[in-house]
């Protein structure tokens, strides 16, 4: 008999209460009777129990294990990247998620605040979630709620956003971004039209599309736009408020540049592991600086008078 | 029997698809075998469902071992690198190691399907062995929510496992 989910739901409870603290007696024989009261609870109990002991067992410290984890992640992103770049196959011409049909299903995925998302298991594409946000993901649609994506087609899809809508082939690879205040379009593998606020854009590639209240212009796509992609924060000669607009992006809480502050230069390359460093980092370095308010909520940049 | 047409019509032009991914006959012929194991332990295990666009099913299934098989390469490298930082003598034998890197593996799959704050509840708990009251202390939230986290984790965890075999 197949295991029921409610079984394994049970198990799971059991377990942790267990691991949270030892059972009164009661307890005890209530857990015994719920064991008993069916094989499938034994079963399940047995899955739930196996399933952690290989954890518990392994010899490396929580931080050995996320330290080897995220550098494996990091050189299989080389990797897909370049798979990606020979996955274009022509034969491949057929939209497959056609043939799946109905089972469609919905997904959700999203990044928090300072945080970057890989999602390599996907059929549709290999998408890079920025920091802050969220995607909407069917058999061949997806959604952008909000932030900002990377993504690598592996079939034709229509991608959108609240602000911007355009058809994506196989093997296409873009970055868009679009918050309240400003949509990007970014075209990586080839030229691209696009809608946006609207209006019709033909985006060249290597060039980025941006669209704000004041206007909307296309430009040669500036470092700092892909560089996130590979967990960096890349800027040459960019003033200091656009720069710390960027940089708050990674993190909670608001920071605005003083008129005085604002007209700085930044030029570098920062790591987005840690974007406080790169704040504290950029405060070193222009020691005329100052920064003063409430970390992670209100904080403000002035320059000594 | 299903899967023995399905092999007869689609193998080659499955190794033909891996190949495409891989770049490489010999992986590419090894992940076409394991997608027909896979395809015979689901028979074998009352779950293999009805299939009606047998291309587009295998094409599902292979991507995902190709991607499992990066994860693996990706780790193991990692993984072996971080021993070599170490005192030679530490060093676990060789079939430890690959428990470890396969423990590895679905520590990666389970993480993948948690938050961020479950993910730490759980790395806590279950890596660093720490227990649930301490979690709560250092994190500053009760051990009611260390314990709603733990059980998303484990069945995390569940379903990892029965997804991998």
């Amino acid at each position: 008999m197949p295991l029921t989910q409610s079984a394994i739901e049970q198990a799971v409870d059991w377990y942790v209460q267990q691991e949270a603290q030892s059972l009164s007696l009661a307890q005890k024989q209530a857990f015994v009777q719920w064991l008993e009261a069916d094989p499938a609870h034994q079963k399940a109990w047995q899955q739930v129990s196996h399933s952690q002991q290989m954890f518990s067992n392994l010899p490396l410290s929580g931080q050995q294990s996320l330290g080897t984890l995220s550098k494996a992640d990091q050189s299989r992103r080389h990797i897909l990247k370049s798979i990606a770049a020979l996955s274009i196959s022509s034969w491949f011409t057929w939209r497959y998620q056609k043939e799946l049909g109905i089972s469609a299903k919905l997904a959700d995925h999203h990044a928090q605040v300072g945080e970057q998302l890989q999602l390599t298991h996907l059929a549709q594409a290999s998408i890079t979630l920025n920091t802050h946000s969220a995607i909407n993901l069917d058999a061949n649609t997806l959604w952008l709620k909000y932030g900002e994506a990377h993504i690598v087609c592996q079939i034709a899809m229509v991608i959108s956003s609240p602000h911007c809508h355009f058809n994506a082939e196989s093997g296409d690879e873009f970055i868009l971004f679009d918050d309240a205040k400003q949509v990007r379009f970014s075209a990586l593998s080839k030229r691209f039209d696009i809608v946006a606020n609207g209006q019709k854009y033909t985006v060249d590639k290597n060039h980025t599309l941006i669209a704000e209240r004041s206007g909307t212009h296309i430009v040669e796509t500036p470092r700092h736009m892909t560089s996130w992609t590979k967990g960096m924060l890349s800027v040459s000669q960019m003033p200091l408020n656009q720069f710390i607009a960027e940089l708050s992006r990674y993190l909670n809480g608001s920071i605005r540049v003083a008129p005085a502050a604002a007209q700085l230069h930044i030029s570098g390359t920062f790591s987005l592991a840690d974007p406080k460093q790169i704040l504290s980092q950029i405060l070193s370095t222009f020691p005329e600086l100052t920064l003063n308010g409430v970390p992670n909520v209100w904080q403000v940049i002035n320059k000594k008078p | 029997m299903q899967i023995n047409s399905l092999y007869q019509d689609h193998h080659s032009w499955l190794r033909q698809f891996l190949y495409g991914k891989l770049n490489c006959q010999a992986q590419a012929a090894d992940i076409a075998q394991d997608t027909f194991l896979r395809l015979l332990n689901k028979q074998a295990a009352n779950k293999l469902e009805p299939i009606h666009s047998p291309r587009a099913y295998l094409t599902t299934l292979a991507t995902g071992l190709v991607n499992n098989h990066w994860r693996r390469q990706s780790i193991e490298q990692a993984y072996l690198e971080t021993l070599a930082q170490q005192p030679e003598h530490m060093a676990p034998s060789p079939e430890a190691q690959q428990m470890i890197i396969h423990t590895l593996e679905q520590l990666s799959l389970v993480l993948e399907k948690l938050p961020q704050r479950v993910r730490q509840v759980f790395i806590m708990a279950r890596i660093d062995g720490l227990a649930y009251k301490d979690i709560a202390t250092q994190l500053g939230i009760s051990v009611n929510m260390v314990q709603k986290a733990m059980c998303k984790a484990i069945l995390a965890c569940v379903e990892v496992q029965s997804e991998s075999m």
